[in-house]
């Protein structure tokens, strides 16, 4: 017998130091300076409702868990983070119980059901959403005129978003209010100047890779610009079709999800494109005002095709 | 009324067709079935475990009435089933006697201290790769569960001591398990073997007893015991003759290691209560 | 000039600074020296000697007819102890030659080639001396001079790139012997009629580099070439697509694109046979790691056991946790210290817990840094789930067989997957159930 018992294990002996936490717990912080700004212009309500969805996501994943005798791990980050998203997407004022029961479904039929984290196919966040607005239409349609300073929305405030202003009155926004947020529409994605710092870290931490998001913000600038040049009176100009609405918000934090999103490099580029392309048509010529969630709902769908058809070619084959 | 009678006679008419299509289909393109795959298809056990080396139980029915298998090919089945499909396929068939897993290492976790502290993946075949096990015995059973996990019929169950325990009542004896294992400890017995010898270690009896409290020491006890002179030393191994055996039980009461146990065919059962229901 | 370099891989810290400076020590001279008769990939050799027999430094005691295969030699003068199974790097028992040392390493006769040898000379007594590759896959070097008809080797590149993290054996040889090295690749050269010389160094060794554009001046066709410190840069086929800017197909050898790679220490080996007569018994070998007193350098006996090295190294210190035979990277893991060191051994590293990888595994979320590290463009996070389901002819669709097992995927991995563990696993057991179906 040996005097030690020493451990034995498969090579590599040394790894990297970045873990699943590491870059859960990194996007969240990421996506706090959307956070304050919601809470600047939409009211301390704001705030709460984030929490509220937060909490929820957090106590959804551990009943499945515990359910499914499976290990608990609600603080790897990933519920925290699709809470904070899904909240995100929402109406300032919506009703605490639609929250609740939309970060359910979140968790539990965006993520959950299809085993958990690293297996389901669509967004969870966005899943959330998109049960919403099919169950709740006019209370996640209503949208608020921002505040300032942490104030109390009232029912006298609604107004339009700058893509609905667009769309049935051809009514543009002011691209500097649409920069810091100070226009009506979902908690997070008003503020571009506060979402961008976040996926400046992101970037800098190597966390989001650019193909995904300028793929589907350079797509979307493009057949808008386009569109613009041709009739500039009925087509909304390819600034404002970046900056208005949920785009960077989905660009940069949904469609960036490592797992809803192909994993090699091509075929992140076809995603992006594929879903700017899709955001372009919906809000141009769809129903619709917003495109990004079912945009990006869809590519995720494709993403296992995606996956399969850009495969690399190995080592040493010639293409 | 001639608003209803058009829609009914064309109705009518495309289902006229859609039959008629139908009808020669079946007729022109059937594919002649022997009636005995289906009749052997209903004796075969169904679990589709591939022991017979066909991808299913359908496809080794059609094996067996082309003449590629034989009746004695279904392991799952056992005599019984060979007995029946023999029937039906008008062959004889001799019979064997049933057959059960086996163990052939009876130290545990308890009995075999751990050599190493292993990390990765925990499978037998893996760890086994992976500087050749933790286990102090490099010969005995790792306890990572293959043949529990490779078992069609779920009679294997991995015990809190980390080693198979087999339930005679669900083990067909189909013989997955002994290809499961990376280090060759299941082995397929039959009532015919009355004495197992548990420990399947090539060392000397002094390396043994450094690693393992059950493994034979190869003290060669049970050779000089035997009233009937049944064993024999392979190595550092008894090897026992079943003919000569008549079941005495003295090696077993004499063995130092207590590496020599009963077989006791048809009487293991595993002690979970869930599974017992079979 | 920008230092050249193969796309993706990883840049580990390399920890060479215990021993980077520090002179190549003779290590100890042990009292038994057990040597595995399986030394090299290929064939197992045979003892060529029996229990009790003398044996004299440099006697051949094992070899074997087979094609591919190396013969032992003994590194000590003394008695045959035991011909039987001992303790060996892989966690089994494998036959080992057993020699008790008389310390007093009287030689058999050596005697080296002529000024001028032949191809043909240069090949035989590679053979003879037991030369294999001593950058760790230990692969007879003389199969590797003797390519296959129609493939001709138009260049020869020595490789002193050392991308394993710790280890500094082959920096020092450069530092400490250039000229052998040098002599052993123009015997190299000569023995497969190559055009050109490169010699890859990576850039964190900027006195090896020195030394060896000091010692190659005068040769145009050699020319030292400068490599980006990333991993795995010594891999030969990623060496190859760095310095000649060509791939090396799929289980194809380096010769297909006319390139031949050898080490820098199985050059001096080459160097000193040819020059001197004399087998491959020694080697250079880095003892490091925060659990070693004092990380040294060392040439050793082949069939040294690690206890003994380790004890000349001023023994362990601190909780050793991992004891490793080879790079982090790359090298496997011991149960003991019982085994030897044996040729393709590069170093023994005592890691302590802070050293090494804390494993807590999560479940793949897909980031796909694998893909992104992955030298050899595989999909590794894939061979997981294959491998789980037993999906075994997806594996060889998806190119499993061209993995290098460098371990850059499970390195960068944020969810710890033992990804290389899993394939490993799947490639012995598709060779497994392809042999069952061969045999069926």
């Amino acid at each position: 017998m040996t005097e030690e018992k020493l451990k034995i294990s498969p090579a590599p002996h040394i790894a990297t130091t970045e873990t699943v936490e590491n870059i859960m717990y990194s996007v969240i912080y990421s996506l706090i300076p959307a956070g304050i700004v919601a809470g600047y212009f939409f009211g301390l309500r704001a705030i709460a409702l984030i929490i509220t969805c937060i909490l929820t996501s957090i106590a959804t994943e551990y009943v499945f868990q515990k359910v499914r005798a499976k290990p608990i791990s609600v603080f790897d980050g990933s519920a925290i983070l699709t809470g904070f998203l899904f909240a995100l997407t929402l109406s300032p004022r919506l009703p605490f119980y639609m929250a609740m029961i939309g970060a359910v479904v979140a968790i539990g039929i965006g993520k959950q059901v299809f085993g958990g984290l690293g297996h389901n196919i669509f967004n969870p966040a966005l899943v959330g959403r998109a049960f919403l607005v099919a169950a709740f239409p006019v209370a996640m349609g209503s949208w608020y005129q921002p505040l300032t300073r942490f104030g109390v929305l009232t029912d006298a405030s609604t107004g339009a978003t700058p893509l609905a202003l667009m769309k049935f009155e051809f009514e543009t926004t002011a691209i500097s209010s649409m920069f810091f947020g100070q226009i009506s529409g979902a908690l997070g994605e008003t503020s571009a100047a506060a979402l961008l710092a976040g996926a400046a870290y992101l970037f800098y931490k190597g966390y989001i890779e650019w193909r995904i998001p300028f793929g589907l913000v350079g797509t979307v600038a493009g057949v808008s610009g386009i569109m613009w040049l041709i009739d500039p009176g009925r087509y909304p100009d390819p600034v404002f079709s970046v900056f208005a609405g949920g785009l960077i918000l989905g660009a940069f934090f949904m469609a960036t999800d490592y797992v809803t999103s192909p994993i090699t490099p091509v075929g992140k580029l076809i995603f992006g494109i594929g879903g700017g392309l899709l955001v372009v048509v919906i809000r141009l010529w769809g129903g619709m005002q917003e495109g990004v969630m079912y945009g990006i709902l869809l590519m995720n769908a494709l993403t296992p095709i995606i996956n399969r058809y850009t495969r690399p070619t190995t080592f040493g084959v010639k293409q | 009324m001639s608003d209803l009678i058009a829609p009914i006679v064309s109705m009518g008419a495309i289902g006229a067709v859609l039959a008629l299509i139908l009808v020669i289909a079946d007729r022109k393109l059937r594919v002649k079935e022997d009636q005995r795959v289906e009749k052997i298809l209903e004796i075969l056990p169904g679990s589709n475990c591939g022991a017979c080396g066909a991808p299913g139980c359908r496809q080794f029915a059609e094996q067996l009435v082309s003449g590629e298998q034989g009746p004695a090919g279904c392991m799952a089945g056992g005599p019984e089933v060979a007995k029946k499909i023999g029937s039906i396929l008008g062959v004889e068939v001799k019979v064997g006697l049933p057959q059960k897993a086996r163990v052939l290492c009876l130290g545990g976790n308890l009995e075999s201290q751990p050599r190493a502290q292993y990390e990765g993946i925990r499978d037998c075949q893996a760890v086994t790769l992976q500087s050749g096990g933790d286990k102090s015995c490099v010969y005995g059973c790792l306890g990572y569960g293959n043949c529990a996990r490779a078992c069609p019929f779920d009679a294997i169950e991995m015990t809190d001591n980390g080693l198979p325990l087999v339930d005679d009542f669900l083990c067909t004896g189909c013989e997955i398990c002994v290809a499961a294992c990376p280090r060759q400890l299941m082995a397929m017995k039959t009532e015919e073997t009355k004495i197992l010898v548990g420990c399947s270690s090539l060392e000397k009896g002094k390396a043994v007893k450094q690693v393992c409290a059950r493994g034979c020491i190869a003290c060669k006890l049970c050779v000089k015991v035997c009233p009937q002179d049944a064993i024999v030393m392979d190595g550092n191994l008894p090897v026992i003759d079943d003919k000569k055996c008549d079941d005495c039980g003295i090696c077993v009461e004499k063995c130092p290691t207590d590496s020599l146990v009963e077989n006791l065919i048809n009487q293991l059962r595993r002690t979970s209560e869930k599974k017992k229901a079979v | 000039m920008r230092p050249l370099t193969f796309p993706r891989g990883i840049h580990p810290r390399d920890h060479k600074e215990a021993t980077n400076a520090k002179l190549i020590e003779d290590g100890p001279l042990p009292d038994v020296i057990i040597l595995p008769l399986q030394q090299s990939a290929g064939a197992c050799c045979l003892p060529a000697v029996d229990s009790g027999d003398k044996v004299l430094v440099g006697q051949k005691i094992g070899d074997s007819e087979a094609l591919i295969a190396a013969p032992i030699h003994s590194p000590v003068s003394g008695t045959v102890k035991a011909i039987e199974p001992r303790p060996h790097h892989t966690g089994l028992k494998l036959s080992s030659v057993v020699i008790e040392s008389d310390g007093q390493q009287k030689h058999v006769e050596c005697k080296g080639l002529s000024a001028n040898p032949s191809p043909d000379e240069i090949r035989r007594k590679v053979r003879d001396a037991g030369i294999v590759g001593l950058g760790g896959a230990a692969f007879p070097t003389q199969v590797k001079l003797d390519p296959p008809k129609g493939q001709e080797i138009v260049s020869l590149i020595i490789n002193g790139c050392e991308c394993e993290p710790y280890l500094t054996g082959d920096h020092r040889i450069m530092v400490e012997e250039p000229e052998q090295i040098l002599d052993g690749m123009l015997l190299l050269m000569k023995a497969v009629e190559a055009e050109n010389g490169y010699i890859g160094i990576e850039t964190n060794k900027p006195d090896a580099i020195e030394a060896m554009i000091a010692v190659t001046e005068k040769y145009p066709d050699i020319e030292v070439i400068a490599l980006e410190e990333k991993y795995p840069q010594g891999s030969e086929k990623q060496l190859i697509e760095a310095i000649l800017d060509v791939q090396v197909a799929p289980n194809m050898l380096p010769c297909s694109v006319g390139a031949l790679v050898q080490n820098v220490a199985t050059s001096i080996a080459v160097s000193k046979a040819c020059r001197d007569g004399l087998p491959l018994v020694e080697r250079v070998i880095t003892v490091s790691g925060n659990g070693i007193a004092t990380p040294k350098n060392l040439r050793v006996a082949v069939g040294t056991r690690v206890s003994d090295v380790i004890d000349f190294c001023g023994g362990t210190r601190d909780q050793v946790v991992k004891l490793i035979l080879g790079g982090p990277m790359m090298g496997t893991t011991l149960v003991g210290r019982e085994a030897p060191v044996v040729k393709g051994t590069s170093a023994i590293l005592a890691l302590t817990n802070d050293e090494i990888a804390k494993v807590d595994v999560h479940p793949c979320i897909k980031c796909g840094k694998c893909v992104e590290v992955c030298p050899m463009l595989l999909l590794p996070y894939r061979f997981g789930a294959m491998v789980e389901f037993g999906v075994f002819d997806e594996l060889e669709d998806n190119h499993i067989f061209n993995c290098i097992e460098c371990g850059s995927c499970a390195f960068i991995c944020p969810s710890q997957l033992p990804l290389v563990q899993y394939i490993k696993l799947g490639k012995y057991s598709l060779a497994q159930s392809r042999e069952k179906s061969r045999s069926a």
